[in-house]
């Protein structure tokens, strides 16, 4: 009897594995794991840097992040696409990161969009407009397209951006 | 025995007294200034020129009015704390706040005469000015990346 129940055990671990197996199949993932997780959004974020700094709408926008804050507003960026695209991450959230600076463990909390775009000063003293959200996007994409992401996930991830227009775009360009 | 026990206490006693007076003589800086209220309009003040100034306004464009709140709150424990006060300034350190931005020898003048207007405008006398030019002159070196 005892090695009956240990076998049916045995068989329904087995069947559950397999079921699971086949949940992960492409068309049943997630965004965030099609991007490669954590980490592939966080790659995805990285390369998008170099465009955001020097875009001729936007850059002005970064110049005032040092490398610490610069690596802290990429890790919201991955917190919050991980949150957004179906990973398990919540946003707003209080990261622990480790500083390029010194190499040291600090904390720091990533707001929500309304919160940390609102009231920005920009060149002409209006903050965040419309266009720049999309040069914004457009370095995301171009980001997504050197790493090979899929077409249609890039454009999941675009959606995810486009979504957060009205917080990010300041209320004075309305 | 208990006699010297005494007399000691006595000098001891003496003393301290003394150095309470002497301690309550020489006010800090905190309070020349006029402590917290002072400091914190002295710091709004400071930032309003920052972030409107043609050559180091370009450090703070970026700056949500939160981010700016948040900037000017962790100023005005900083000055706080720097000037003697009961504050304890929780932000980052001075440099690994800084490092990145290119700082010049330029952008810090500028940031001292600044500072400098803004002690003008609420009439701190010279001393106090010179004493509080003299508490951030030491972070010049941590700041100032570009010579």
């Amino acid at each position: 009897m005892r090695r009956y129940v240990l076998g049916t055990f045995a068989l329904l671990a087995s069947t559950g594995f397999i079921l699971s197996s086949c949940g992960g199949s492409s068309s049943a993932q997630t965004p965030f794991e099609r991007l490669g997780g954590e980490q592939g959004i966080r790659k995805v974020v990285s390369d998008a840097v170099p465009c955001l700094a020097t875009d001729p709408n936007i850059g002005v926008f970064f110049r005032g992040l040092s490398a610490d804050s610069l690596e802290r507003i990429q890790l919201c960026l991955t917190k919050q696409l991980c949150a957004a695209a179906g990973g398990p991450c919540t946003y707003p959230t209080t990261i622990t990161y480790t500083s390029p600076v010194d190499g040291v463990q600090r904390t720091y909390t990533c707001r929500p969009m309304r919160a940390s775009h609102q009231g920005m000063v920009g060149p002409d003293g209006k903050g965040i407009a419309n266009d720049d959200l999309d040069s914004f996007k457009a370095c995301v994409q171009k980001s997504m397209q050197q790493n090979g992401v899929p077409s249609d996930l890039q454009q999941a991830v675009l959606n995810i951006l486009e979504s957060q227009r009205n917080d990010v775009v300041d209320d004075r360009n309305k | 025995m208990r006699k010297t026990a005494l007399s000691l206490m006595l000098v001891f006693g003496l003393s301290s007294l003394t150095f309470a007076e002497m301690m309550h003589k020489e006010k800090t800086l905190y309070q020349r200034l006029g402590g917290y209220d002072a400091i914190s309009a002295v710091v709004k003040d400071l930032a309003v020129r920052l972030v409107t100034d043609k050559q180091l306004g370009i450090y703070f464009k970026g700056l949500s009015n939160d981010s700016k709140n948040r900037l000017i709150a962790h100023l005005t424990d900083f000055v706080c704390s720097a000037t003697g006060g009961p504050c304890i300034y929780t932000g980052r350190d001075m440099k690994t706040a800084h490092e990145g931005l290119g700082i010049s020898d330029s952008d810090w003048n500028r940031f001292v005469e600044l500072t400098k207007e803004t002690l003008n405008k609420f009439r701190v006398p010279p001393k106090e000015q010179q004493e509080f030019l003299q508490a951030v002159a030491p972070l010049k070196s941590v700041i100032v990346e570009k010579k």
